[in-house]
C-alpha cells in the first residue's frame, strides 16, 4: 500500500510542473506540439526510473560530500544512452528535441528525486517515485503540447483536428503562448485542489 | 433620555465625488471624435469593429469577474475603454474573431488574472494588441496595406510607416505634412486621426484625467531621437514630424501609455517614462522588424514603472513638525 | 457649497475656506460641564466627587498639562472615558453654580514687557492654556524656538472661529503678539491671515512680526502646513541650508485669549465653536469649556437625524461622535450636523495608482503607496516613508476616485508604528536568512545536513 503511494503521488500531489512548478525549461521549450513533449517526457521516464534505482542501490556508498557529482554522473550515463537511442531509431523526434535531450541532466526534476528520495530510500520505493514523477511529467507536458498543438496549428499529433478555414493561432506556438498557457494551466490546477 | 442613532466613521465626512466611471467616460468623450472620423472613412466596417470590440471586452470581464466570484464592474466603464482604444489601433477590416481573440487576452489574462483594475502591469488594449500581432498567420490581417486595399478613402492608401521601413526616408517625399496631420493616411480606424486624437488628448489633460507630463515627454522623446537619426542619416531616417503624425503615436502619448494602473505617478517618473516610451518608438521603427513600435514600446516601459515609483524629489521626505 | 472640482482644469482645483461675519452668538450655562483630561493616571486628578471647584482652580495639579475648571460648581462624577480618538480620558462632570468665584492664585499681570518670560509661560498655564505646556510641561525648560506663527485661519473649512477672533479683536492682536513672542522667546513672528481678511491686518500697526497673506484654501489652515509653508522658508534665510528649526503656530483665538486673561487675572473659560448643518451659512456659538454637543445643539434648533453624523473638529479632518453627549472642550473648533442623505461612504476598493492622492497631500507624501502597504500590513514600510507626518487633513480620500478610504488607513498605520515604539536599531542585523531552506522544505528537496555534521566538516554558514 505505502509503495502504491510512491507511484501515485507523482500523478497528482506532487505533480512535477504544476503542483512544485519544476522542470519548466523543458516544459516551456518542447511543448510546442504533443509529440515531442511525449518523447521528452519518456525520456524523462527513462532516466528518472533508471537513475533512482542505481542511486537508491548505492546510496550508502556515496560519501555524503561528493553525492551531487555522483549523482550528475549517474543520470549522465542514462541521459547519454537516451541520446544515442534517439539519434538512432527516433531522428525527427530527436531534431526536433535537439538540446534538450542532453539537458535532461540538470532537469531539476531528475536531480531533486535523487537528492530528495532515491537517496534516502529504499530501491522498489524508488523505482515506484520516479516511475510515477516521470509518468506524471509526461502527462504534463503531453498535456500541454495538445493545448498548444491544437490552438497553434490546428493539429494534434500531426493529425489535422480544426475545420478547413481554420487560421491557426500561433501566438500559442511562440514562447509567450507556452508561458501564458502553462500559467493559465497552473490557476486551473490550483483552482482545483484548493476546491477539492 | 434616549440615545441618537449616530453613525461613526473615520475622516473625512465628505468626498468629491470623484469616480472610476467619471474616469472612463472622459477617455471615451475624448475618443468620440477619432471614432466618428474612423466610421465616416471606413464606413460600417469601422463600426463593427468598434461595437464588437466593447462588447466583447465588456462580456469576458463581466464573464471572469463572475467565475472568479468577485462583484461584476463593467459598469465603471474601464472595460468599455480598453475595448474601444484597442479597436481604434486596428485597421477597419479585422475579422470578429481576432477582435475577440484581442479582447479575452487584454481582459482575461492581461487584467482580471492580475486582479483587476489598477493591479494591471500592463495597460490590457496594448496586451491584447500585442498577443494577435505576435500571431504570424494573422499578419496579414493587422498590415494596414494589405487589410485596407479594397477601401476608396480619397487618400493615398499607403501605410506611411511600412513605405518607410520598406524603401527609405527617400520614398516618402509624396506625404504631405498637413494631410498626415489631418488625418488623411492610412492606419487604425481612430489612431490615424491625428489632429482629432491630438484634441481628445487636450480634452483629457484639461480635464486632469491624464498628467500632461506622459504626452508632453513621449512626443518629445520621439522627436529628439528621430531628430538625432535624421541628422545622422536624412537618407534612411525620416524627420521628426514624420514620426509624430504617422502611426500610433499620437494615440499613444495620450491614450495608450497614460493608464493610470500601468503608469508611474511621480512626476520625475513620468517625465523619464514619457521619454522612454517616445525614444524606445523610434529604436523600433528604426532597428525591429515592425513597421511601428509604439505598442510594444508602451509595454516594455509598463514593466519598468515600479521602478519608476521610486524615483522623487528628494526633499520629499518632509521633516518640519510644528510644535503647539 | 464648495468643490475641489476645477473649472475645466483651468484654474486649479481647490476646497475654499468660508468667509463670513459671524459674531458668535452665546450657548446658555448647561446643567453639567464635562472636563476631559488626556492623562490617565488617577493620581493627576485630586479631586474627590462631591468637592467644590472654583472657576480657575487647577483641577489636575500634579499633570503635566493644566486642567483648569471654567465654572464654579460640584463636582459630581469622575470616571474613565474612550474617547472617539479611540484615547482613554478622565472625565471629570461639574455641576455649575450661577455664582462664579475665582480662584485666588491667578493674578494679573500689568506689564508684559517687563515680566519673566519663565513666569509668563507659568501664568499662561496657569489660565488654563495648553498651547505652551504642550511644548514643554515645565515652564522652566524651554526649548528654542526659532519662529513663533500666529495663524488667523480656521483648520476647518466651515471654521470661522479664528476669523471671528482676529476680526473681533484685531486692536489687540499687535500686543498679544509681544506677550507671546516674550513669553516663547521666539527670534522671528509671523502672523499668518487669510487674504479675506486682508483690509482688517493693515490696519495692524506693523511691529517686530512679519506678515504674509496665506491663500484661504483647505488645508493651509493646518498648523503643520503653516510651518512647512512660512515656518521653514523664515528659518532657512541667511542659515545653513539643512537647519530645520522649531516652529510654533499658536491661532489669534488662543492669542488673544492669553492676552485678555493675563491682563485680568482670569482664567479662560469660554470658547467660540463654529456650527453648520450642511446646508446654509456656518455660524459661530460661545460656549462655556466643557458644554455637551447637546446643549449646542438645543441652542441652535437642529436635532441630529438617527443614521447622521456628528462631527466635531470639521467634516475633513475632524471625528465622528458616537453620542451628543460628547464635551466640546478648549481644543472643539467646529461641529458639523450631517443628514442621512450626506453620510460618505468609502469603499474597499483597489488602487489605480492615478496619483490624485499625491498631488493633494500637503505634507508630500506617497499616499499611493502608504494606503496599499498599511492595507498589507507591511508598517515597516508606512515607516519609512513617513507616515506619522500625516497631519490627517482627510484630502487624499476626498479627491480618491476609488473611494478608498485613505486617511483611515494611514491613521491605522500611524497607531501601529506608535505602538510599536521607536525604531529598533539592532533589527538590521543579526538575523540569520533561512529563506532558502524554509522555502525548500515543502518540497522536501534539499535537506540541511546535521548540524554536528556541518561542524565536522567546517562548513560555515
Amino acid at each position: 500500500m505505502g509503495l502504491m503511494r510512491e507511484f501515485t503521488k507523482g500523478l497528482w500531489k506532487d505533480l512535477a510542473p504544476f503542483r512544485v512548478v519544476l522542470g519548466l525549461c523543458p516544459i516551456l521549450a518542447v511543448t510546442k506540439e504533443a509529440e515531442t513533449g511525449l518523447g521528452m517526457g519518456i525520456g524523462v521516464i527513462f532516466v528518472l526510473t533508471c537513475s533512482n534505482v542505481i542511486i537508491s542501490s548505492i546510496r550508502n556508498i556515496i560519501p555524503r560530500q561528493v553525492r551531487i557529482a555522483g549523482f550528475i554522473v549517474i543520470i549522465a550515463s542514462f541521459v547519454t544512452m537516451v541520446e544515442l537511442f534517439s539519434q538512432a531509431y527516433f531522428y525527427p523526434i530527436y531534431q526536433k528535441l535537439g538540446i534538450f535531450i542532453p539537458l535532461i541532466v540538470v532537469n531539476c526534476i531528475i536531480l531533486g528525486r535523487a537528492e530528495a528520495f532515491a537517496s534516502r530510500n529504499g530501491v522498489i520505493a524508488s523505482a515506484l517515485d520516479g516511475l510515477g514523477i516521470g509518468l506524471g511529467y509526461t502527462m504534463s507536458l503531453v498535456l500541454l503540447g495538445s493545448i498548444r498543438e491544437i490552438l497553434g496549428a490546428g493539429t494534434i499529433f500531426g493529425v489535422d483536428m480544426m475545420w478547413a478555414s481554420f487560421r491557426p493561432f500561433t501566438f500559442m506556438a511562440e514562447a509567450p503562448g507556452a508561458f501564458v498557457s502553462l500559467g493559465l494551466l497552473l490557476g486551473i490546477m490550483n483552482a482545483v485542489s484548493r476546491k477539492s | 433620555m434616549k440615545a441618537l442613532d449616530l453613525i461613526v466613521s473615520p475622516s473625512p465626512h465628505i468626498h468629491s465625488g470623484a469616480k472610476m466611471t467619471g474616469i472612463s467616460y472622459h477617455i471615451l468623450i475624448a475618443l468620440l471624435p477619432a471614432v466618428i472620423v474612423g466610421i465616416s472613412t471606413y464606413g460600417l466596417d469601422a463600426l463593427r469593429v468598434i461595437c464588437s470590440s466593447i462588447a466583447c471586452a465588456m462580456v469576458f470581464e463581466a464573464l471572469i469577474q463572475k467565475l472568479f466570484k468577485k462583484p461584476i464592474t463593467i459598469s465603471d466603464g474601464s472595460a468599455a475603454v480598453t475595448g474601444l482604444i484597442l479597436a481604434l489601433i486596428l485597421p477597419a477590416s479585422v475579422p470578429f474573431y481576432i477582435v475577440a481573440v484581442a479582447n479575452f487576452a487584454g481582459i482575461v489574462i492581461g487584467k482580471q488574472c492580475f486582479g483587476g483594475l489598477g493591479a494591471n502591469p500592463l495597460n490590457p488594449a496594448l496586451v491584447g494588441w500585442a498577443v494577435i500581432r505576435i500571431t504570424k498567420a494573422w499578419a496579414g490581417y493587422l498590415d494596414f496595406d494589405l487589410a485596407l486595399v479594397n477601401y476608396d478613402t480619397g487618400f493615398l492608401m499607403q501605410y506611411p510607416l511600412a513605405v518607410l521601413k520598406a524603401q527609405g526616408a527617400s520614398a516618402l517625399s509624396h506625404f504631405d505634412m498637413i494631410d498626415l496631420f489631418l488625418g488623411k493616411q492610412t492606419g487604425g480606424i481612430g489612431a490615424a486621426a491625428i489632429v482629432w486624437i491630438l484634441i481628445g488628448g487636450l480634452y483629457l489633460v484639461v480635464r486632469g484625467v491624464i498628467r500632461w507630463e506622459i504626452p508632453l515627454f513621449f512626443l518629445l522623446g520621439t522627436a529628439a531621437l528621430s531628430g538625432i537619426f535624421w541628422l545622422t542619416d536624412q537618407a534612411a531616417y525620416a524627420g521628426p514630424m514624420f514620426h509624430i503624425l504617422t502611426g500610433n503615436v499620437m494615440i499613444g502619448a495620450f491614450f495608450l501609455s497614460t493608464d493610470s494602473g500601468s503608469s508611474p505617478v511621480n512626476r520625475w517618473g513620468l517625465v523619464v517614462y514619457g521619454l522612454g516610451c517616445g525614444a524606445m518608438t523610434i529604436f523600433l521603427r528604426a532597428w525591429s522588424d515592425y513597421s511601428d513600435g509604439v505598442v510594444f514600446a508602451c509595454l516594455l516601459m509598463n514593466l519598468f514603472v515600479p521602478l519608476m515609483d521610486k524615483i522623487k524629489d528628494k526633499q520629499k521626505v518632509p521633516e518640519v513638525r510644528s510644535l503647539g | 457649497m464648495m468643490s475641489i472640482r476645477s473649472f475645466f482644469g483651468i484654474l486649479p482645483a481647490r476646497l475654499p475656506y468660508a468667509d463670513s461675519n459671524s459674531p458668535p452668538e452665546s450657548v446658555p450655562l448647561p446643567d453639567t460641564l464635562t472636563l476631559l483630561y488626556s492623562e490617565t493616571a488617577p493620581s493627576c486628578v485630586a479631586l474627590r466627587v462631591g468637592d467644590e471647584v472654583k472657576t480657575g482652580q487647577n483641577l489636575a495639579p500634579l499633570g503635566a498639562h493644566p486642567l483648569v475648571s471654567p465654572a464654579t460648581g460640584l463636582v459630581v462624577e469622575i470616571s474613565d472615558f474612550k474617547g472617539p480618538d479611540g484615547r482613554s480620558y478622565t472625565s471629570v462632570s461639574i455641576k455649575p453654580n450661577s455664582r462664579e468665584t475665582f480662584d485666588p492664585s491667578l493674578a494679573a499681570i500689568d506689564d508684559f514687557s517687563k515680566a519673566d518670560p519663565m513666569e509668563l509661560r507659568a501664568a499662561i498655564k496657569r489660565a488654563g492654556f495648553s498651547a505652551l505646556s504642550a511644548v514643554s510641561p515645565d515652564p522652566k525648560a524651554w526649548p528654542k524656538v526659532d519662529a513663533l506663527i500666529i495663524s488667523a485661519l480656521d483648520q476647518d473649512p466651515h471654521g470661522l472661529a479664528n476669523q471671528q477672533a482676529f476680526r473681533d479683536h484685531a486692536d489687540q492682536v499687535g500686543e498679544a503678539i509681544g506677550l507671546l513672542s516674550r513669553a516663547a522667546e521666539a527670534s522671528q513672528c509671523v502672523l499668518a491671515v487669510p487674504e479675506n481678511l486682508a483690509g482688517i491686518a493693515g490696519k495692524i500697526p506693523p511691529g517686530s512680526h512679519k506678515l504674509v497673506l496665506v491663500p484661504p484654501v483647505y488645508p493651509n489652515g493646518y498648523k503643520e502646513v503653516l510651518a512647512r509653508k512660512y515656518g521653514e522658508g523664515i528659518l532657512l534665510q541667511g542659515k545653513d541650508g539643512g537647519v530645520v528649526g522649531n516652529t510654533l503656530v499658536i491661532s489669534v483665538e488662543e492669542a488673544v485669549g492669553m492676552l485678555s486673561c493675563l491682563r485680568s487675572g482670569r482664567p479662560i473659560t469660554e470658547k467660540t465653536v463654529t456650527f453648520t448643518n450642511g446646508t446654509g451659512t456656518p455660524k459661530n456659538y460661545k460656549i462655556r469649556i466643557g458644554t455637551p454637543i447637546r446643549a449646542l445643539l438645543k441652542t441652535t434648533g437642529i436635532i441630529p437625524q438617527p443614521k447622521g453624523k456628528v462631527i466635531v473638529n470639521g467634516i475633513m479632518g475632524g471625528y465622528a461622535c458616537f453620542s451628543d453627549e460628547q464635551p466640546l472642550g478648549s481644543d472643539a473648533m467646529s461641529v458639523s450636523v450631517q443628514s442621512p442623505s450626506d453620510v460618505t461612504l468609502f469603499q474597499d476598493t483597489a488602487c489605480t495608482n492615478c496619483g490624485k492622492c499625491n498631488t493633494v497631500c500637503p505634507v508630500d507624501l506617497e499616499v499611493n503607496l502608504l494606503g496599499r502597504f498599511s492595507e498589507y500590513n507591511l508598517f515597516d514600510k508606512c515607516r519609512t516613508l513617513g507616515a506619522e507626518n500625516c497631519i490627517e487633513c482627510g484630502l487624499c480620500a476626498y479627491v480618491c476616485p476609488a473611494r478608498r478610504p485613505l486617511v483611515h488607513l494611514i491613521v491605522h498605520a500611524k497607531q501601529v508604528i506608535e505602538a510599536q515604539g521607536p525604531e529598533d536599531e539592532n533589527a538590521e542585523q543579526g538575523i540569520p536568512c533561512e529563506t532558502c531552506e524554509n522555502s525548500c522544505k515543502p518540497l522536501r528537496l534539499f535537506e540541511p545536513a546535521p548540524k554536528e555534521e556541518r561542524a565536522e566538516n567546517g562548513e560555515s554558514r
